[in-house]
């Protein structure tokens, strides 16, 4: 979108040949011309946790600003946008045990001193006359109009609702339980994991050989185990890997060894029915 | 709850994991290509229409188990069908598993609807219909396509 309005260049750097993050191939993708690096924090499709911090220093050395989606990470583990030094950082509410149709930008202050508004509207003004129209400081300017106020209310109890559990207790307990996951799901004959890297949190992509993943989604929904099928918002991903899909159990604060323990069983029995035993 | 076999019969694994007509036609004389969007299942049918009948029919695509039996069984029905033949077959398919009123089918294609039933189990699962419909779909475009190679989408 960005490309079509604004005519930049899109540089998109590789995976590693384990499907995981490679950061030299980052830093070689990075020009004098580089603007801005955007990137993830936990992968949505793999779990993989990106190096943040180390992919900042590198963007910043290249003269560069850094976005980094935190949708996925920053319900999964503590964040702080200081020491990761990023310049923006977003979020979205409904992935933080918060409401939908709400998110979060965070931006430096001088970074936000210096964007003009992206939208005219109640109380991002500050004063208009016929002459002139000065506008609110941030955050106030970027929030035109009557906002979303269910909403913002939800998000302010959602990031409590994580600090109560304690954020460090939140990432290790999915981390544990995603590599619980993957230990299981590894385990049997005919699933192969996808991606990952060194300690993946809060999502299992997986293939199992001879279901497809919608049959598998099917039958793993009969049996009361919730997956997402498909190609998870990331169809170059997909394109890269050479499969039209993937299987994804995902785990929150609420998931345990229990519900993992289902999904196993449950696969089996997708193979099972589907005459591939182990095979 | 519904009992998974009677989604997942053994006709439709069988179908789903060895696919009849799946190939390329070299020279079609109607061909459509089929995409759903949500589940990245794509299709590509090809079709030889000879004095308004349907010599030769033929997909290539990957897909899930329903969507691929679907296409199988669909290939093997439709095959030496006429046009009205085929939209008959069609609409009887679709209303089995979208679970609208079925229309009259003519005696002569009783055998061949029969043949489509297994799919039926399809209905009670909203999510999939879609699944056993995108061949079914693509060959309608193929067949009475505007343009050709014209593009469906089930989405």
């Amino acid at each position: 979108m960005l490309r079509d309005r604004l005519g930049i260049t899109l540089a998109v750097a590789p995976l590693g040949a384990d499907d995981c993050f490679d950061l030299a191939a980052l830093a070689a993708s990075l020009t004098p011309r580089t603007r801005l690096v955007s990137v993830t924090q936990v992968a949505n499709v793999t779990g993989e946790v990106l190096p943040v911090a180390e992919i900042a220093r590198l963007a910043h050395a290249a003269g560069a600003k850094i976005l980094v989606d935190g949708c996925q990470g920053a319900p999964r583990m503590p964040v702080d946008v200081r020491a990761l030094d990023c310049d923006f950082y977003v979020l979205s509410g409904h992935k933080c045990y918060g409401p939908t149709g709400i998110g979060a930008l965070y931006a430096t202050r001088s970074i936000f001193d210096a964007m003009p508004p992206w939208q005219g509207g109640g109380d991002m003004i500050e004063t208009v006359t016929y002459e002139e129209t000065t506008y609110q400081p941030p955050p106030a300017r970027f929030e035109a109009g009557t906002p979303d106020i269910a909403g913002a209310v939800g998000l302010d109890i959602a990031p409590r609702f994580m600090a109560e559990l304690d954020r460090d207790a939140i990432h290790a307990h999915e981390a544990a339980l995603t590599a619980y996951a993957r230990a299981a799901l590894g385990a049997i004959a005919g699933v192969r994991l996808i991606g990952g890297g060194a300690r993946p949190v809060g999502v299992v992509s997986f293939q199992v050989n001879g279901v497809h993943p919608h049959d598998l989604a099917t039958i793993l929904d009969q049996r009361g185990v919730a997956i997402r099928a498909g190609h998870h918002c990331a169809q170059p991903l997909m394109d890269r890997l050479g499969l039209p899909a993937t299987a994804r159990a995902s785990f929150g604060v609420y998931s345990d060894e229990a519900d993992v323990d289902a999904l196993v069983a449950a696969v089996r029995a997708a193979q099972s029915l589907f005459g591939f035993d182990g095979a | 709850m519904m009992d998974l076999r009677e989604l997942y019969q053994d006709i439709i694994l069988d179908h789903g994991r060895h696919p009849r007509n799946f190939r390329c036609i070299a020279e079609p004389s109607n061909i459509a290509k089929g995409h759903n969007p949500l589940c990245g299942d794509k299709v590509r049918v090809f079709v030889i229409l000879q004095d308004g009948r349907i010599s030769d029919v033929a997909l290539q695509g990957s897909g899930c188990a329903i969507s691929t039996a679907s296409a199988s069984l669909m290939t093997e029905v439709i095959k030496g069908k006429t046009l009205p033949e085929a939209d008959s077959l069609y609409r009887a398919f679709h209303a089995r598993v979208t679970g609208g009123a079925e229309p009259q089918i003519p005696a002569a294609l009783e055998d061949d609807a029969d043949r489509l039933l297994p799919l039926g189990g399809v209905k009670a699962y909203p999510a999939r219909v879609k699944c056993a419909t995108l061949a079914w779909h693509t060959l309608d475009a193929a067949l009475h396509g505007a343009a050709a190679d014209a593009a469906v989408k089930t989405e």
